[in-house]
């Protein structure tokens, strides 16, 4: 630090306040959660020390997310992303391998649709969407949660990206050595992969976590009500009850970012991997 | 077989038959009910209903408030039969029963008019027939912080339906009280919507903003419009009113003890009786001077779906709710607004009176005086949806600082063009 030039110390300065400015909504409103609630707006303007620093402090509001079936909403959100990823790993894989190595007719017809098919805003799909999953009984169902994620245009993308970026010597070696697509895919083009693997399943991950308009329409039995339409629900014609649904905010943020956190490094590098070619 | 084994199938087919035969066992139906409210809001009135109807189980699902319009359409729209009944919002039933989503309850016409006033039956009404039975009304009055006027030597209005004072009085008061230390002067709740802006057209004599049989034909630009929007543009300009404050943390600003007068419905009591410190008093909604006064009204109301599994128990479970007096209470014992059911609304406006010594009796005689005389419904149109989407864009451009006469003329246009396509 003795060593920093007066440059450098800019430079950490503007970055330290950048980085602040990201933080600062976050903060106000994790502190608000703990806030009485006729105090959560009172400071906000003019900007004094107290918008963020509650100068009351209060759990009521933490008191009464838990109490209502807000865990149930919170497990429902993480078996329904869990189980998303888990399915769509396999299934994306194996078609963004089919798409990168085999060759057969209409492969880049297919690999358009499957673009276009995440271009598409998924909320214009999602009433005739719900009329084909309800003529299979799914409504209220975690299949009915599950299945509109598993199938990822993005991901498939992404990976077919990766997978044509891998040498392809390795895979005529496997073949010269007799492995079949599957093997290849399998003891090859999987073990290598594993940074693209990660940041496909966040991908995945983050889509069903803030999931609102689907589940709002799929399942909106308590049973399997998730996460984000359990808090919006705090919000009535005549009531916003705003300490709730900041509390309710801060736990439902908390789960992706630990998961972020944890494996940002390989978001990044697969992300960066992703449309090279040898 | 084993003897073991015959005594087991026969033991089992006893029961079998038991279980046939026996009407303790009859099949228990569950009747799926929507809506945008709390569980603890519905609860009483589900309770009181299934003690009445063992066989009956009903369900609750509540979906947020912005998004039961687009679940509706969504799901009944769908022809979805797992909604059997659910509340929709009165102003939006012409639209919805066009289209058909709501089953037509004419037979019920003659038990719900001997219940429910004029205004409310008249809201629920489509092309002759009604199709949803009135539940929930509403009505406004000003509140007024006390400590904010004292600090002004502002005296406090009166809450009789002579003291009400004009909108130019309560600015002119509103602005002594800024100039004493009051934040903001003068807050109407939903301060950019509709439902909170029609009384001041209204009270002008502007009108609804639709006009014609089928109320199709937009009329927002009439002089008498272009004045009132002037003075709500002019509360901005004046800082009178906030700019930036959402809607649904407008009540925050009269807690916190920023504003001197603000407009807002009964719903308010809960969270301003339950604030410290806050020492407010009740008056009745201004109105222009040379105008009349004019108060919003209307809330929800109770439909069936036409897809409904279960039509006949989903029509009496919205009997219970609308037209018997102790489920229509029932509907309002944790949800503070007015029941349209007369019976109900007797025992519901005598606990409004009992909130408090000062403000109870004051809040029962203006609600009284206000739904019997004063309150005016949205407009009766099929095209009211969009209607209302293209004014509150305009009201927010105008708060936003947007000029009246453009604003109001841009609004006019885009009336036309849609409206003229849902004719």
């Amino acid at each position: 630090m003795r060593n920093m030039s007066a440059r450098g110390a800019l430079q950490l300065a503007v970055i330290a306040a950048f980085g602040l400015l990201f933080v600062l909504p976050l903060w106000w409103v994790s502190i608000s959660a703990f806030r009485p609630e006729d105090d959560i707006f009172r400071y906000l303007n003019p900007l004094s020390l107290w918008t963020f620093f509650p100068n009351r402090v209060t759990f009521e509001h933490i008191v009464t997310l838990w109490t209502s079936p807000f865990a149930r909403a919170i497990f429902n959100s993480l078996f329904v992303a869990i189980a998303t990823v888990a399915g769509g790993l396999v299934v994306c894989t194996l078609a963004a391998f089919a798409l990168a190595v085999i060759e057969f007719p209409g492969r880049s017809l297919v690999f358009t649709i499957m673009i276009v098919s995440f271009l598409i805003p998924f909320d214009a799909i999602a009433v005739p969407l719900y009329n084909v999953m309800r003529g299979f009984g799914l409504q209220n169902s975690y299949l009915g949660l599950i299945l509109p994620g598993i199938g990822n245009g993005l991901t498939v993308f992404l990976l077919r990206q990766f997978f044509l970026g891998l040498p392809s010597d390795l895979r005529e070696a496997g073949m010269i050595d007799g492995m079949g697509y599957f093997q290849i895919f399998w003891r090859i083009y999987l073990p290598l992969s594993v940074p693209a693997l990660i940041s496909a399943g966040l991908i995945m991950f983050i889509f069903q976590w803030q999931a609102y308009l689907w589940p709002l329409l799929i399942a909106p039995a308590t049973e399997y009500k998730v996460a984000a339409v359990a808090i919006a629900q705090f919000s009535s014609a005549y009531d916003v009850n705003f300490g709730v649904i900041f509390a309710g905010a801060m736990f439902v943020s908390l789960i992706p970012m630990v998961i972020l956190v944890a494996f940002q490094q390989y978001f990044t590098t697969s992300v960066a991997a992703t449309g090279g070619k040898e | 077989m084993s003897f073991a084994i015959k005594k087991l199938s026969l033991v089992a087919l006893a029961g079998m038959l038991a279980y046939g035969a026996s009407p303790v066992f009859a099949q228990t139906i569950t009747l799926n009910f929507l809506t945008a409210e709390k569980d603890e809001t519905v609860a009483p009135v589900i309770e009181g209903f299934e003690k009445l109807h063992p066989d009956i189980d009903v369900v609750h699902t509540t979906v947020p408030f912005d998004s039961m319009n687009a679940t509706i359409e969504a799901r009944v729209g769908g022809q979805d039969p797992s909604i059997d009944v659910f509340l929709v919002d009165s102003p939006r039933v012409p639209a919805m029963a066009s289209r058909g989503y709501l089953a037509n309850l004419n037979d019920e016409r003659e038990k719900a008019d001997a219940v429910s006033n004029d205004v409310a039956m008249g809201i629920i009404s489509y092309k002759g027939d009604i199709f949803a039975l009135p539940a929930w009304t509403s009505t406004q009055m000003m509140f007024y912080n006390k400590d904010l006027l004292d600090k002004a030597g502002i005296a406090y209005p009166g809450f009789k339906a002579e003291d009400r004072l004009t909108y130019d009085q309560v600015v002119d008061e509103a602005k002594k009280a800024q100039a004493a230390g009051a934040k903001y002067g003068f807050i109407p709740e939903q301060i950019d919507r509709y439902y909170q802006l029609q009384p001041l057209f209204e009270s002008i004599g502007g009108g609804p903003g639709l006009t014609g049989e089928d109320m199709l034909t937009p009329d927002v630009t009439n002089p008498k419009w272009i004045e009132a929007a002037t003075f709500y543009s002019s509360l901005f300009e004046s800082g009178v009113s906030p700019r930036g404050v959402p809607v649904d943390q407008m009540s925050s600003t009269f807690t916190s003890g920023d504003t001197a007068f603000y407009i807002g419905g009964p719903w308010n009591f809960a969270a301003f009786n339950a604030t410290e410190g806050l020492h407010y008093g009740v008056a009745p909604v201004p109105y222009f001077a040379g105008g009349k006064p004019v108060v919003p009204t209307d809330s929800w109301a109770i439909a069936v779906s036409p897809y409904a599994a279960h039509p006949a128990e989903a029509k009496m479970f919205a009997e219970y709710f609308s037209l018997d007096p102790e489920g229509a209470l029932l509907s309002v014992k944790n949800n503070p607004i007015p029941p349209v059911n007369e019976i109900a609304y007797k025992t519901y406006i005598e606990t409004i009176a009992g909130l408090d010594p000062e403000i109870g009796p004051a809040a029962k005689e203006i609600m009284t005086y206000e739904l019997a005389n004063n309150s005016v419904s949205r407009p009766r149109s099929i095209g009211y949806v969009a209607f209302e989407e293209i004014m509150n864009r305009a009201f927010s451009d105008i708060r936003n600082g947007s000029a009246v006469q453009a604003t109001l003329d841009q609004a006019q246009q885009q009336l036309t063009s849609t409206l003229a396509r849902i004719q």
